[in-house]
């Protein structure tokens, strides 16, 4: 069948681009030609795997925002239990609540160690969603998730590293490439790929990226600049996809990169 | 989070306008507690769990956002009442494929409720089996011009985004890009069956 020859008919007209007598002209053939009605159908289905598309993105950033959601949800829980197992066990607690009291001061003297942070916030990606970014990506894209997945992550990161800037999963891959820095303790290196990866603009990875770039960054030795102010940057902006972790971790931050995080 | 209020034609217009404004219209859906709540207690009351609720809550979300975009939503009600209609809807739909329906209405529902009819973009397992493979095999850079185009972005917005020299070459990507797409679904038996018992 020649597609292309009823393309640009097909596409006017389910824009809404024809006059009054071409539409009628266009519907009275579609009853006609078969082949034409055979390219109208393939055009509908088109649309249709287009808004599936649409609908996978926005159910990955549900997902996301749920995710974030919940991980600043986890320690007010965790207060709920402990103040309601108090009341329940009032007299032992008052002793213990004096002990408490006495560490948790000594405690909070200290600022929360940027180790600590890192293993609050850094999350591994599943290997559902290392899989399903960029399932059409054949080769060494394909390589590199098979060898993250199976945790071998030296492997992953050499070829990872070899996917060329004009791949269209290069941006995948740098984050990926993050990831597996991470996971060699690497965290100069993430850093350096969420950045990049960020850069590439790919609306499917530059918030994680963003994000992981703030994360990897706990743990760069001697805290380096600029940590601070992508930290910032995500808290800015209230639509980002991780704007309320953002907003946490730069409470908790405060002691390491300034009460503005302005470093 | 979200300080912005929309009504039904400020969060129509943002929807259509897709970008940063259609995000943001969602999220301030999303980020709705009490119509969350609404919907996973509804949930809960007619044999689902909270998680089963959460799950309604998103996928009703991805309705509604085609809704309103294809002007399926027929301002009836609020927006915040479509959605809980539609997350009725489905898990109404749930119920039944499982065969366990006995449903309980919350007590003040009717009031905000459309009864629009939002089952009309349901696809059978089979076709969206089919659909998963053949986005499969579209490239990345295709699925995201063929996003963008659907969700109203110019031509030239699609070049600054993807960056195309201009808008020209953009237009170029997104016809190839949308012929792939056509051609790959033609190499599918079973889908090329399907058309010609239509035609």
């Amino acid at each position: 069948m020649n597609i292309e020859q009823h393309f640009e008919r097909i596409e006017s007209y389910t824009e809404g681009g024809l006059s009054p007598a071409e539409k009628q002209s266009f519907e009275r053939e579609l009853t006609e030609n078969a082949e034409l009605k055979q390219a109208y159908g393939l055009y509908q289905m088109s649309l249709e795997a287009i808004e599936t598309g649409i609908g996978n993105q926005l159910r990955q950033d549900l997902k996301q925002w749920e995710k974030s959601a919940a991980s600043d949800a986890a320690p007010q829980e965790a207060k709920v239990v402990s103040f309601s197992r108090r009341l329940a066990q009032y007299g032992a607690a008052a002793a213990i609540l004096l002990l408490v009291g006495f560490f948790g001061w000594q405690f909070l003297q200290k600022p929360v160690s940027p180790e600590t942070l890192y293993g609050e916030y850094y999350e591994l990606p599943s290997a559902g969603s290392i899989r399903g970014v960029d399932p059409g990506t054949k080769g060494a894209m394909d390589q590199g998730r098979q060898a993250f997945g199976d945790k071998n992550y030296a492997q992953a990161v050499q070829i990872f590293s070899s996917i060329p800037s004009n791949d269209p999963a290069y941006a995948e891959a740098q984050y990926l490439l993050g990831h597996a820095d991470c996971q060699l303790q690497q965290f100069a290196a993430a850093r350096a790929a969420f950045a990049i990866a960020a850069a590439q603009n790919d609306f499917r990875i530059k918030e994680k990226a963003e994000w992981y770039g703030v994360v990897s960054c706990l743990r760069v030795s001697d805290q380096p600049s600029g940590c601070g102010d992508a930290l910032a940057a995500i808290v800015e902006n209230t639509d980002h996809a991780f704007h309320d972790s953002a907003v946490a971790l730069q409470k908790k931050t405060s002691k390491v990169w300034g009460k503005n995080s302005g470093r | 989070m979200n300080a912005v209020v929309y009504d039904n034609e400020q969060f129509v217009a943002a929807l259509k306008q897709g970008g940063l404004q259609r995000q943001s219209a969602i999220r301030w859906l999303y980020e709705d507690k009490e119509l969350r709540k609404r919907v996973i207690a509804f949930v809960r009351n007619n044999q689902g769990n909270e998680e089963d609720g959460t799950d309604m809550f998103h996928e009703g979300i991805i309705v509604l956002d085609r809704n309103v975009r294809d002007d399926s939503f027929r301002r009836e009600s609020s927006i915040k009442g479509y959605l809980f209609s539609i997350c009725r809807f489905l898990w109404m739909n749930q119920l039944r494929k499982n065969s366990r329906i006995t449903l309980v209405e919350p007590g003040n529902a009717k009031e905000e409720v459309e009864y629009e009819t939002p089952e009309r973009h349901f696809q059978s397992d089979e076709l969206k089996m089919v659909i998963g493979q053949v986005l499969d095999q579209l490239g990345q850079q295709c699925r995201k011009i063929l996003d963008l185009w659907k969700l109203s972005h110019s031509m030239a917005e699609i070049a600054a985004e993807l960056g195309f020299d201009n808008d020209a070459q953009a237009r170029k990507a997104k016809y190839r890009c949308h012929l792939s797409l056509m051609q790959l679904f033609e190499k599918n038996p079973g889908i090329m069956q399907r058309l010609k018992e239509w035609v």
